[in-house]
């Protein structure tokens, strides 16, 4: 029989077991619902950014036709997130379902890594501060507060890791057909999520085999992702893939729509020396690091969540690390800490900020309603508009962001698009819209300050506008303009 | 038992007073500055004194053009300035600020050699020296005449970082020094590369010291992204090049070379200074002043990758090496003390002073009366003056950029493009169209450049004229394009075309 005091202590570290892991999920449900309420105050009902609608508008699809029709975006893949959202859709509204769904994959990822994390010797002060700092990253914001496949994907990871972990072999078993459901992501997902699994095997048992399968899959799929048989990231800037791009995609500060702060690599760098001593139990997790690194080079975006999963646990070893440092100058110590604290809190604060500031405004988002209340036609604007378009708007987009296995046909699209946005020329204009049957020109703010044109009042195709024969002025607010192309 | 000062504090006084009334003296010869910059100064002031914030948006320029600029220098202006007008306060404060480094370069020298002689030494190489005398604070107000002080002030805190008092100092200033000036960063890359020396030398570095490093980068970093957040989001790690067009970027060092860079600094610091850094480097191992020669090395590299402005780090390299320069006059006088000679140590002393009179004191007085000579004259006043009276309040005027300050100050019209390029787009494209409207001989491309940036006024000065290598704006004899409005020194033309 346990005595009383150590019975008592066992008590007191469950409860402060519990309160840390209550804690954490009260924290991500404050972080994900403050977007949604700054977003709801800036901007009112409107979804952030253009992948909540593009998720939307397939949703639309499954309902509308069957489920393996190609949407209008020339891309026919429906993917387990489309089909729950669909779901959930029917239940609430598509807003509604598009908020709520992510918000709830969040909190029981977050639910599940803690499990998992703890089965990994943490201890309960460490773990608590890998997951802060995962919760208030940019990377874990945006997944889970706006509507996205990886929302669904980085839950399913992390559950079939759970699962995996499990001795009972009945649990095991069940790993598999969610990894199924995870093979239905494309096979990027599927290949991290195999590399996943192969790393916590090999830290478990240690079998030089499960390595040089790691090394294996990973040189495939860097050799696929740099080969030009490529085509997930067909509209990458050929300057992103540069050093000071991949700085650029990597670092919120420097401009990433979700990367790391400034302080997260510090402390990823910090957490790295600190666990170097242990190198022979973290070795596993450093190839994996590198290798996102190398994937981050040819897969956007996409690859960041991931990257930032694996970073927060170094990073949060690397501000525990610092607090519990034997300060000679313990002024200094606690002056450092703060500032950590400071430069983790106001980087995500500043992304929260900015995220809900993102497009479709509130005038985009006005233009769009219009837009839709207008006969069919193609419209012609920048690419990053096209799923707000299509989706909003209900028109056909000349370009959207989105990449389409016809790649011929896309990049045809984008280069006549540009020349068209370039032209002086009337003639060379009005062919090139014919050749599109172009109806519509969108233009908001945003193209005129240095997405399409610099600044200059009348570059380009914008002098051609004072012919209100051919370009009619339809629509007019803050930040867009429409314009109706009359018989042609 | 009363305070007996020591000679050598008496004649530190005396210099430090003396480098003050020379620069006041020069100063005074004019009423109006020397630098454009000073008239930036004097709007973020204006600025403070009438709203209680800097300028956040400069709304005498394009729209949403926002600035980026740490105030703690403007707020300190403007605080005085409630005390006495501004165009005093900016003088006086600036030189008084500047002429301080002499007191900060004596303390750290006497730190580094013990010797309150070659203290004075530095000090008054220091006081005299020619780019320090003139382009921090002679005749002009700008953050530089605190940042420069406060960064060697926070460097001596941290070689006495053992006692309290300098920590609590390092720790004050350090807060304050990104406010001041974004070159406070420079002090990461020093720190890097003086415990990376330290390292070489196989010397255990003291634990306090990497605890203050730690905290001191992460400050530093901390404070610059959050005012520099919107230009990184801009231009990403090419911030480094803070957007300067390549003209004026290739143009800063176009007429520079190693003599010119000696004269500047003056020929004692340098020779005594590399002499010194070649020593403790390669023969003594001197670990003490280790420090400092990191800040020679950063320095001479971010010169050398042209990431810093010469002028400003002719005076960061021109500081150090003086500093450095006192281990070696310590070293030679003690070195002729032991010999023979040591009756005769009065005929070095008063050869390294005439030395010093001649590569130092007399360039750094000509150099000061030459920038006096050449600061913004009376009559571009009243050009200005005529402008902020005569033209529409929403007129744009074209001027140099290095003329955009002083003419959004004084005359308080939009101008095109100031010496403010950070957070400017195609800012390439814009000072060439600058300089082909200046240049051009067909009146067909002027107007439309002129078109292209709604501008209304053309501001032709004497400074235009001498820079762009030209008499006269060659397309202006179409009097049904271009009025002349204002002909004195100074030409202002009216645009009245468009095309």
């Amino acid at each position: 029989m346990e005595p009383i005091h150590a019975r008592k202590i066992s008590k007191k570290r469950k409860i402060q077991k519990i309160g840390y892991f209550m804690g954490l999920m009260f924290l991500a449900l404050m972080v994900i619902c403050s977007v949604h309420l700054l977003r709801w105050h800036k901007a009112g009902s409107i979804l952030i950014g253009d992948e909540s609608y593009l998720q939307m508008d397939i949703t639309k699809d499954i309902d509308a036709k069957d489920l393996l029709v190609p949407s209008s975006y020339g891309r026919w893949q429906i993917n387990p997130y489309n089909l729950l959202l669909d779901a959930f859709s029917k239940v609430t509204s598509d807003a509604f379902a598009s908020r709520m769904l992510p918000l709830v994959f969040g909190l029981m990822s977050l639910f599940f890594a803690y499990i998992v994390l703890r089965k990994c010797r943490f201890t309960e002060t460490t773990l608590f501060f890998i997951l802060v700092v995962l919760i208030i990253s940019p990377p874990f914001i945006y997944t889970f507060s706006t509507s996205n496949i990886f929302s669904m994907l980085i839950f399913l990871n992390i559950l079939v890791i759970y699962l995996v972990s499990k001795t009972n072999t009945f649990w095991q078993y069940l790993a598999i057909p969610i990894g199924i459901l995870i093979f239905c992501f494309g096979w990027l997902s599927t290949i991290t999520t195999i590399l996943f699994l192969l790393i916590f095997t090999y830290m478990k048992q240690k079998e030089r085999g499960t390595l040089f399968l790691i090394i294996f899959i990973a040189l495939l799929s860097l050799g696929y992702v740099l080969s030009p048989y490529n085509t997930s990231n067909q509209h990458a800037n050929t300057e992103d893939r540069d050093v000071s791009g991949i700085f650029k995609n990597l670092v919120s500060d420097l401009g990433s729509p979700f990367g790391f702060g400034i302080f997260d690599l510090l402390l990823l760098f910090v957490g790295i020396i600190v666990t170097w001593k242990m190198r022979s139990r973290y070795f596993p997790i450093y190839i994996l690091l590198l290798i996102l690194f190398f994937l981050a080079l040819g897969a956007s975006y996409e690859i960041n969540i991931y990257i930032y999963i694996i970073s927060a646990i170094f990073i949060g070893i690397g501000f525990i690390s610092i607090i519990n440092m034997d300060w000679n100058l313990k002024l200094v110590g606690e002056l450092t800490i703060f500032i950590i604290a400071c430069g983790l809190v106001f980087s995500s604060l500043a992304y929260v900020n900015r995220i809900t500031e993102s497009d479709p405004s509130k005038e985009m988002y006005e233009a769009l309603s219009f837009l839709k209340g207008q006969e069919p036609g193609t419209v012609l604007s920048h690419q990053s508009i096209g799923i707000w378009i299509e989706s909003i708007g209900g028109k056909n987009a000349l370009t959207t962001s989105v990449p389409s296995k016809n790649r011929l046909a896309m990049q045809n699209a984008l280069d006549d698009s540009a020349k068209i946005f370039a032209s002086r020329d009337i003639e060379v204009v009005l062919s090139l819209m014919r050749k599109h049957d172009i109806k519509y020109l969108f233009i908001d703010s945003k193209m005129k300050n240095g997405l399409v044109w610099s600044r200059e009042e009348e570059e380009g195709m914008l002098f051609l506008l004072r012919n209100s024969e051919i370009f009619k002025d339809i629509f007019k607010n803050n930040k867009v303009e429409i314009y109706k192309i009359n018989d042609i | 038992m009363g305070f007996r000062p020591r000679i050598s504090h008496i004649i530190l006084i005396l210099v430090l007073v003396l480098t003050i009334e020379l620069r006041l003296f020069y100063s005074f010869q004019t009423p109006y500055y020397s630098t454009d910059k000073s008239y930036y100064t004097i709007r973020e002031i204006d600025s403070i004194t009438n709203t209680g914030i800097p300028l956040l948006e400069d709304p005498l320029k394009d729209e949403n053009t926002f600035i980026v600029n740490p105030p703690l220098f403007y707020y300190f202006i403007a605080g005085i300035s409630y005390l006495i007008p501004i165009g005093l306060a900016g003088k006086i404060i600036s030189a008084t600020l500047g002429s301080s480094l002499v007191l900060i370069v004596f303390l750290v020298a006497k730190q580094l050699t013990g010797s309150e002689s070659a203290a004075l030494f530095s000090s008054i190489l220091t006081a005299f020296m020619p780019i320090l005398f003139v382009k921090s604070a002679l005749n002009t107000t700008t953050p530089h005449s605190l940042a420069l002080p406060a960064l060697f002030f926070v460097m001596y805190c941290f070689t006495k970082i053992k006692l309290d008092i300098y920590l609590y100092l390092y720790l004050a200033i350090l807060v304050l020094l990104p406010f001041i000036h974004a070159s406070a960063i420079i002090l990461i890359p020093v720190y890097l590369l003086y415990m990376l020396l330290v390292k070489m030398e196989k010397i255990r570095q003291p634990r306090a010291e990497l605890e203050l490093i730690l905290f001191s980068s992460l400050f530093i970093i901390w404070v610059i992204i959050l005012f520099y957040k919107n230009a990184f989001f801009l231009y990403g790690p090419a911030i480094i090049w803070q957007n300067i067009p390549s003209f004026v970027y290739n143009n800063f060092f176009a007429d520079t070379n190693i003599l010119k860079a000696t004269y500047n600094i003056g020929m004692v610091p340098v020779i005594f200074g590399i002499i010194v850094i070649y020593k403790s480097i390669f023969v003594e191992k001197n670990t003490k002043i280790y420090l400092f020669i990191s800040l020679v090395l950063v320095t001479s590299i971010l010169l050398y990758l042209r990431l810093i402005a010469l002028e400003i780090g002719l005076m960061y390299l021109g500081v150090t090496l003086a500093i450095l320069a006192a281990r070696l006059y310590d070293g030679i006088f003690r070195y002729i003390e032991k010999t023979s000679f040591a009756r005769f140590y009065a005929i070095p002393f008063i050869l390294i002073l005439m030395i010093i009179g001649i590569t130092s004191i007399m360039p750094s007085l000509s150099y000061a009366k030459n920038t006096v000579d050449n600061s913004i004259d009376h009559d571009t006043m009243i050009s200005l003056m005529w402008m902020k009276d005569n033209l529409k309040n929403n007129s744009i005027v074209l001027g140099l950029p290095e003329e955009g300050n002083l003419i959004t100050a004084i005359a308080k019209k939009k101008i095109l493009l100031d010496t403010n390029y950070l957070l400017i787009d195609n800012i390439d494209e814009i000072v060439e169209d600058i300089q082909t409207i200046y240049t051009t001989h067909y009146e067909t491309e002027a107007i439309e450049l002129l078109t292209k940036y709604n501008i209304d006024y053309i501001f032709f000065s004497p400074y235009a004229k001498n820079i762009l290598k030209i008499e006269r704006l060659e397309y202006v004899n179409d009097k049904r394009c271009f009025e002349l409005v204002y002909d004195s020194v100074i030409q202002i033309y009216e645009s009245k075309c468009i095309i």
